[in-house]
C-alpha cells in the first residue's frame, strides 16, 4: 500500500490541515477541497480512491454530495468515510443511508484513523 | 235574518216563551215583515225551557204572564245560567211596576203585545246591544287575560327585572328573580333608586349615580339602553348585563329593568381564558424543549469542531510526528492554541446565553463617559481594523455623553457589532460606531459597516442562537454563531431593543436602543427598592415578571418623582401587600406562579392596604374579567406613560413632582 489518493472535504481549514497533514503523514497523496463544488472539481481533475467527508458544508452539503457520488457509476466506488463534528443520535444513520462507507466523529482520533482507512482499502483489494 | 250587524246570512235563533199560538204567530210574522229570517222555537212550560236553554240562541222573548209560568221565572232561569242572552218582554198587560221588575231582572226591553210595530226595532236594539256587550266582555277579558301574561311573565321571568319610574327615579316593582339576586324583598326593593344597589364606582371608574344619570337620560329620549353594570348585594359585587326598555306609557315615564347577572358567564370566560393560556404555556414549552435539543445538537457540534483542531494536532506533536523545534511545530501550536481561545469565547457566549435565560444575569449600571468607554472599545478592535485596512469612526453626539448604564454590557454590545463588522467588511472599507439620542430618554448605539450585506430574507435569523449565514459559497465565517443572539439577549435585558438594516452589496448598519438610565433588573426571590426612597417619596408596588415590562414601568412611575417596588411573583406580591402601606400598586394578571384573579382576592382581602387603589395591566381586553373585585382602573399592553400617571392622579395619587410645584 502506499500513495492512494485521497481527497479531504472540510469547510474549517485549520481541520483541513491537520487531516491534510496527518494523512501525507501516512504516505498518501492528498487532495482537499473546502465544499461540495471544489470537491467535484478535485474529483473530476484526479479519481481518489478515498474521501474523508464533512457532513456540514456550505451550499451542498456532505449528505447531498455522497449521495450523488454513490448514484453516478463513475465514483460509485470511491470509500466515502464520514467524519462530522454531528454527533447526535440519527446523525450516523442519516451518514450510513446516504451510502457512506464509514462515520466517524470529531474530534478524530489521529491515531486510529490511518488504520480505518488502510482497513477500507485492505477490504476493496480482496474484494475486486 | 237581516238588519242586524251581528250576524250575516244564519237565521236568528230565537227562542219564544209564549203560551198563546197566536201571539207567537204574530211575532214572527212582524219579525219577517222586518227583514229578518228566523228559526223560531216556542216553549209553554219551564221544563221545555230548561231543554231549550241548553242549546244556543241570539234572543229570547218571553211573555210576562203565562198560566203556570212567567217572565220573571224565564229572566231567572237565564240569569241562573249565566247565559249572555238578549231577552226581551212582551206583556198583554202592560205597566210601569212589570216593567222595571223585568228591567231589573236583566230583560232588555219590555213591550206591549198592543203594539207589534215597536217588536223590530226593539229586536234590533237588543241584539245590538248584547253584541256590544259580548264584545265588551270580551276585550275586558283579552285585558285582563294580557295582564295576568305580563304579570306572570315578569314575576316568572328567568332574569331580574325592575319595574322603573324614569322621572321619579324610583323602582316600582321587582320580580321574584330580582328579589333573590338583590338578596331583599320586593317591598325593600321597590321605593330604592338604583344607586343604593350599585357599589360607588362603576368598572369604568365613573360613579355609579353618573353612569345611572347618563343611561336614563338615554332612556328618557326614547332609546333602550343595554350596558354592562356593576350591582351590589350583600357585599359582593354583581357583573351585570343591564337594559332599560322604554315602556313609553302616555304621561308616565316606565320602564323596564331587565337585569342579566354574568357571573357565571366570566367565570366560564376566565376558565375558557385560562384553558387557552394553558395551551398556548404548552405550546411554548414543547417549543422551547424543541429548541433546547436543537441548541444541544449545535452545541455539541461547535465545541467539536475546535477540540478536533486541539486533541488532532495536540496528539500529532505528543506521538512525535513533527519535527520539534520546526516552523510546522511551532504553526501547531498556535493552531491548537487559536481552537483553544475560540473554544473559551464560544464557553463564554454560552454562559452569558444561558445567566440571560435565566434571569441571572447581574447589570451594575454606573455613571458613564461615554467618550472613554467608546476609545476603550476602539482601542480593542485597532489591530483588527489596521489588518484588513478599515477606516473606523466614531461619532458621538454630545447630549449623550454621560449615561448610567453598565459598562461591561455596553462595550459586549458594541464589541460584537464591531468585530462582525469588520469581519465581514472587505479590506479598505469603513465601519462608524455613532452612538445617538432616542426619544424617550433612550439611547442608539449603531455600528455601520460597508461589509457585504445581509439578504432580506437572512435579516430575521440574525440575532438566533447558531443561525450564522453562509456568506456564498466561501468559507464560514470564524464565529461562534452566538455574538449576535447574546447581543440581543443582553440588550433586552436591559429594557431595549436591537435591530439590523441591510442591503446586499452595500453594507449593513446594527443598532441597539437602551434606555439612558438604566435600572437595576433582578430577579432575587426578595423584592428590592429600586432606588432609594425619597424624603415623601410615594411608594408604587409594581407586580410584573417580564423584565421589559418591568423597566417600563419603572421608568415611567420614577421618573414622575414615584418611589417604586417591584414583585415578580404573586408571593412576592402578597408579602409585600401584608408587610408595608403603598399609596398604590399596579398589577400583571399574567404571573408565574398564581392567577392574577387569585392575586387580586388576595389583596382585596387583606387588612393593611385596604383602601390603596389596584391598577391593573393586562394584556387581556376584556375588562370584564376583574369584575367582583376592588380595581381602580385596568389599563392595556402595551402600556402608555401618560395614561399609567393619568390613572394614578386619579385615584388620587399625585405623582410628588406635581404636588411640589
Amino acid at each position: 500500500m502506499g500513495g492512494e489518493r485521497i481527497l479531504i472535504v472540510d469547510d474549517n481549514a485549520t481541520n483541513l490541515k491537520l487531516v491534510a497533514y496527518l494523512m501525507k503523514a501516512h504516505g498518501y497523496d492528498v487532495d482537499s477541497a473546502l465544499d461540495a463544488e471544489g470537491a467535484l472539481e478535485a474529483i473530476g481533475r484526479r479519481r481518489p480512491e478515498v474521501i474523508l467527508m464533512d457532513i456540514q458544508l456550505p451550499g451542498i452539503d456532505g449528505l447531498e454530495l455522497t449521495r450523488r457520488l454513490k448514484a453516478d457509476p463513475g465514483t460509485r466506488d470511491i470509500i466515502i468515510i464520514a467524519v462530522t463534528a454531528y454527533a447526535m443520535k440519527g446523525d450516523q444513520d442519516k451518514a450510513l443511508a446516504v451510502g457512506c462507507d464509514d462515520y466517524i466523529t470529531k474530534p478524530i482520533d489521529t491515531r486510529a484513523l490511518p488504520d480505518t482507512i488502510a482497513r477500507h482499502l485492505a477490504k476493496r483489494e480482496v474484494m475486486s | 235574518m237581516v238588519p242586524s250587524e251581528t250576524s250575516s246570512d244564519s237565521p236568528l235563533q230565537l227562542l219564544v216563551a209564549e203560551d198563546s199560538e197566536d201571539d207567537f204567530e204574530i211575532l214572527l210574522r212582524e219579525l219577517r215583515k222586518g227583514g229578518y229570517s228566523v228559526s223560531a222555537e216556542r216553549v209553554k212550560a219551564p221544563s221545555e225551557l230548561e231543554a231549550a236553554l241548553d242549546r244556543p240562541w241570539d234572543l229570547l222573548i218571553s211573555d210576562w204572564i203565562m198560566p203556570g209560568f212567567g217572565g220573571p221565572q224565564v229572566l231567572e232561569a237565564v240569569a241562573a245560567r249565566g247565559l249572555d242572552l238578549a231577552c226581551i218582554i212582551v206583556s198583554g198587560t202592560p205597566g210601569e211596576e212589570p216593567a222595571v221588575e223585568a228591567l231589573r231582572a236583566g230583560a232588555l226591553d219590555f213591550l206591549s203585545k198592543d203594539k207589534p210595530r215597536r217588536i223590530v226595532p226593539a229586536v234590533q236594539r237588543a241584539l245590538r246591544e248584547a253584541e256590544d256587550r259580548r264584545a265588551r266582555i270580551r276585550a275586558e277579558r283579552e285585558l285582563r287575560f294580557s295582564e295576568e301574561r305580563y304579570r306572570t311573565g315578569f314575576e316568572l321571568a328567568p332574569e331580574a327585572l325592575l319595574a322603573y319610574d324614569l322621572d321619579r327615579r324610583v323602582i316600582l316593582d321587582a320580580n321574584a328573580k330580582a328579589t333573590e339576586l338583590f338578596q331583599c324583598s320586593r317591598d325593600d326593593l321597590s321605593s330604592s333608586d338604583l344607586d343604593a344597589l350599585s357599589p360607588h364606582r362603576q368598572a369604568d371608574g365613573r360613579t355609579s349615580s353618573d353612569a345611572a344619570n347618563h343611561y336614563i337620560a338615554r332612556a328618557l329620549a326614547g332609546e333602550s339602553p343595554a350596558f354592562p353594570w356593576l350591582f351590589q348585594a350583600g357585599g359582593l359585587l354583581i357583573p351585570t348585563e343591564t337594559r332599560i326598555i322604554n315602556l313609553a306609557t302616555v304621561g308616565r315615564n316606565l320602564a323596564q329593568i331587565n337585569i342579566v347577572d354574568i357571573r357565571e358567564r366570566l367565570r366560564a370566560d376566565e376558565i375558557r381564558r385560562r384553558s387557552a393560556e394553558l395551551e398556548t404555556q404548552n405550546r411554548r414549552i414543547r417549543e422551547a424543549s424543541r429548541l433546547k435539543s436543537e441548541f444541544l445538537a449545535n452545541m455539541s457540534h461547535e465545541l467539536r469542531t475546535p477540540l478536533n483542531a486541539i486533541i488532532g494536532f495536540a496528539e500529532l506533536l505528543h506521538d512525535g510526528q513533527v519535527e520539534a523545534g520546526s516552523p510546522t511545530h511551532k504553526e501547531f501550536l498556535g493552531d491548537i492554541l487559536n481552537s483553544g481561545r475560540h473554544l473559551l469565547q464560544l464557553i463564554n457566549d454560552v454562559l452569558d446565553l444561558a445567566k440571560v435565560e435565566a434571569g441571572k444575569l447581574e447589570f451594575r449600571p454606573e455613571v458613564v463617559e461615554m467618550p472613554r468607554l467608546v476609545s476603550d472599545i476602539i482601542a480593542i478592535l485597532r489591530t483588527t481594523a489596521a489588518q484588513k485596512q478599515i477606516r473606523v469612526e466614531t461619532q458621538l453626539d454630545p447630549t449623550v455623553t454621560t449615561l448610567t448604564i453598565d459598562p461591561q454590557r455596553l462595550k459586549q454590545v458594541a464589541y460584537n457589532y464591531l468585530s462582525n463588522a469588520l469581519k465581514f467588511t472587505p479590506v479598505g472599507g469603513s465601519v462608524i460606531l455613532r452612538i445617538k439620542p432616542e426619544d424617550g430618554d433612550r439611547f442608539r448605539l449603531e455600528v455601520q459597516d460597508t461589509g457585504i450585506g445581509i439578504a432580506r430574507e437572512d435579516l430575521g435569523r440574525l440575532f438566533v442562537e447558531f443561525q450564522q449565514l453562509e456568506a456564498g459559497a466561501a468559507k464560514r465565517h470564524q464565529g461562534t454563531g452566538l455574538g449576535l443572539a447574546v447581543v440581543r439577549r443582553l440588550v433586552e435585558a436591559q429594557g431595549g431593543s436591537v435591530g439590523v438594516k441591510s442591503t446586499l452589496g452595500v453594507g449593513s448598519t446594527f443598532y441597539a436602543s437602551l434606555p439612558c438610565h438604566a435600572i437595576v433588573m433582578s430577579r432575587t426571590s426578595t423584592p428590592v427598592t429600586l432606588s432609594p426612597v425619597r424624603q415623601g417619596a410615594r411608594t408604587v408596588l409594581v407586580v410584573e415578571d417580564d423584565v421589559r415590562d418591568q423597566a417600563q414601568l419603572v421608568s415611567a412611575l420614577e421618573g414622575a418623582g414615584y418611589a417604586v417596588e417591584l414583585a415578580s411573583t404573586g408571593a412576592q406580591a402578597i408579602a409585600c401587600w401584608r408587610a408595608r402601606g403603598y399609596a398604590a400598586a399596579t398589577i400583571d394578571l399574567l404571573l408565574p406562579d398564581m392567577s392574577g384573579l387569585d392575586l387580586l382576592a388576595a389583596l382585596n382581602g387583606a387588612t393593611k392596604n385596604d383602601r390603596t387603589p389596584i391598577i391593573v395591566i393586562t394584556v387581556v381586553s376584556d375588562t370584564k374579567v376583574v369584575a367582583g373585585f376592588t380595581v381602580h382602573d385596568v389599563l392595556h399592553k402595551p402600556l402608555d406613560r401618560d395614561i399609567l400617571l393619568a390613572s394614578l392622579a386619579r385615584a388620587g395619587v399625585n405623582s410628588p413632582q406635581l404636588e411640589k410645584v
